[in-house]
This record gives C-alpha cells, sequence and structure tokens, in this order.
C-alpha cells in the first residue's frame, strides 16, 4: 500500500483566488515540511485582501499534529480579524484527524 | 524487519518508508496502516523536534494480526505514557497547541509501552489489524469508512 509520501520537490499548493476569498487545494501528504509550507502559504494570503481562504483536503491522505497547529493557530488569527480559514473539503482521513483531535466541528465548513 | 537510521528532519518520512516496505510484505488492512503510519510519523517527528537523539533503531513485528512497533532511541528520556491528556471539549480559543501529537499516538493505537534502560529510550506501539471491522473503542476508525 502507498502512502504517498512526501517528496521535497513537490510544487507548491494550487491556490484559486475569487474576489476576496481564496480556495488552496491540499493534494498531498501534510507531514512536518509540507505544515511548514502551508503555514507560509497562509502567512502571505494573510498579508493580501483575502478575507475567506478554504482548504480543500479531499486528496489529503494525512494530516500531522504540527499541521492541525497550523491550522488552528490560522484559524484563531484569522476570526480576531474578521476574517475566516476553514476547510471546504476533507477526505475521510482528515475527517478522522481532526475529530480524534476535537476540531472536526470547528474547522469544517458546513454544507449550505 | 529491523533499521536503522540517524535521527534527522527527515526521519518520520524514512520511518514511514519503512513501514510502507514492511505492510507490503504483509496482509494489513488500509485503516490499520492509517493507525500505525500516523502514529510512527508522529513519534519520530517528536524524537526530532525534542529529544536530542542521534540514532533510532526501529523494529516492526506482524504475529497473531497484531503489529508491533518498537522505537529505540538515544535522546532524552521522556515517557509519552506519562503526558497530560489533551481536553479536545475546550472552545477552541482555549485549545493549548502542544501535546497533540502525543494525543495522535494514544488514540491510534491499541497499547503503548515505554521504557528506558542503558541510555537508550523503547517506546512499544501496539495495533491489532482490524481488517474484520473489529478495533480499539478508543479509536475513531470504527466511525469512519476507510473505503474510497
Amino acid at each position: 500500500m502507498d502512502l504517498g509520501l512526501s517528496n521535497k520537490n513537490m510544487p507548491s499548493f494550487t491556490q484559486l483566488k475569487s474576489g476576496d476569498s481564496c480556495e488552496i487545494t491540499i493534494d498531498r501528504r501534510i507531514d512536518g515540511e509540507f505544515a511548514n509550507k502551508l503555514e507560509i502559504d497562509l502567512l502571505e494570503l494573510g498579508k493580501t485582501s483575502v478575507r475567506k481562504i478554504t482548504l480543500n483536503m479531499i486528496d489529503c491522505s494525512f494530516i500531522c499534529s504540527a499541521g492541525i497547529r497550523v491550522l488552528l493557530q490560522y484559524h484563531r488569527n484569522m476570526k480576531t480579524d474578521h476574517r475566516s480559514l476553514m476547510v471546504s473539503r476533507a477526505s475521510t482521513e482528515v475527517d478522522a484527524i481532526l475529530e480524534m483531535t476535537g476540531f472536526r466541528e470547528s474547522f469544517i465548513e458546513k454544507a449550505h | 524487519m529491523n533499521v536503522e537510521f540517524p535521527v534527522t528532519e527527515s526521519s518520520a518520512v524514512d520511518a514511514c518508508r519503512c513501514l510502507e516496505k514492511f505492510a507490503s510484505s504483509i496482509s494489513i488492512s488500509r485503516k490499520t496502516l492509517f493507525c500505525l503510519d500516523h502514529a510512527l510519523a508522529e513519534y519520530l517527528q517528536n524524537l526530532y523536534d525534542h529529544s536530542v537523539a542521534k540514532t533510532s533503531k526501529i523494529d516492526f513485528q506482524f504475529s497473531e494480526n497484531k503489529i508491533t512497533i518498537v522505537v529505540r532511541d538515544d535522546g532524552l528520556p521522556y515517557n509519552v505514557i506519562e503526558h497530560p491528556p489533551v481536553d479536545t471539549t475546550l472552545p477552541l480559543l482555549d485549545r493549548p497547541v502542544g501535546g497533540l501529537g502525543i494525543h495522535l499516538i494514544r488514540q491510534l493505537m491499541d497499547e503503548v509501552h515505554y521504557s528506558s534502560a542503558g541510555g537508550w529510550n523503547s517506546i512499544t506501539l501496539i495495533k491489532i489489524n482490524s481488517s474484520g471491522g473489529s478495533g480499539s473503542s478508543q479509536s475513531t476508525e470504527n466511525k469512519h469508512s476507510f473505503e474510497h
């Protein structure tokens, strides 16, 4: 079974901006290294006029505690600034980890 | 299967690559592999971040439908079992950012044991292969389908 282990040469996360919203597609494992890369992306987006960031994690099969810490930190920062950071789509694996850590209800965007 | 490598920033990925190879030689379910993958990666990342260990030795065993992973390291002694539990019910603003990795290891494994002797720490991660749908009542894997 393939765990989809990270490769340092993988390209940056894809960002799709529309108005004051931005969707980031997370299509790989969020291990320590890619948690750092995600943090850099969120930090840069935080400096822009983007008000709403959504993370599409449907093709992400792994998120480590460092990745969850990044989500928690930037979710809090954005909320304090009356902006939002939410997970729009979660894979079964990400959903399980968020539930296990008690963040599922807070981070996953509810369907309208 | 036994492996040994220096503790570096890539240790978690290196260990999971070994797990991937080990898993390909036995018959375990996708959800069991998911639990082992996360727990092993979290432990090796903790070693790199906090233990100042230089070397880790990992032993993978599969017997009687149970996977046992023993990780030994020469870092600072730290008993993960004694780490205070994380309160996952606290409001988001009150949630501490630390301790999530150890919390996940405990949640994902059926048993976790720790010992320290002769300058080496040893943690044993045990997971029952739950391909038949049975598994730890502590694990959320029973609540989720890993079939895609």
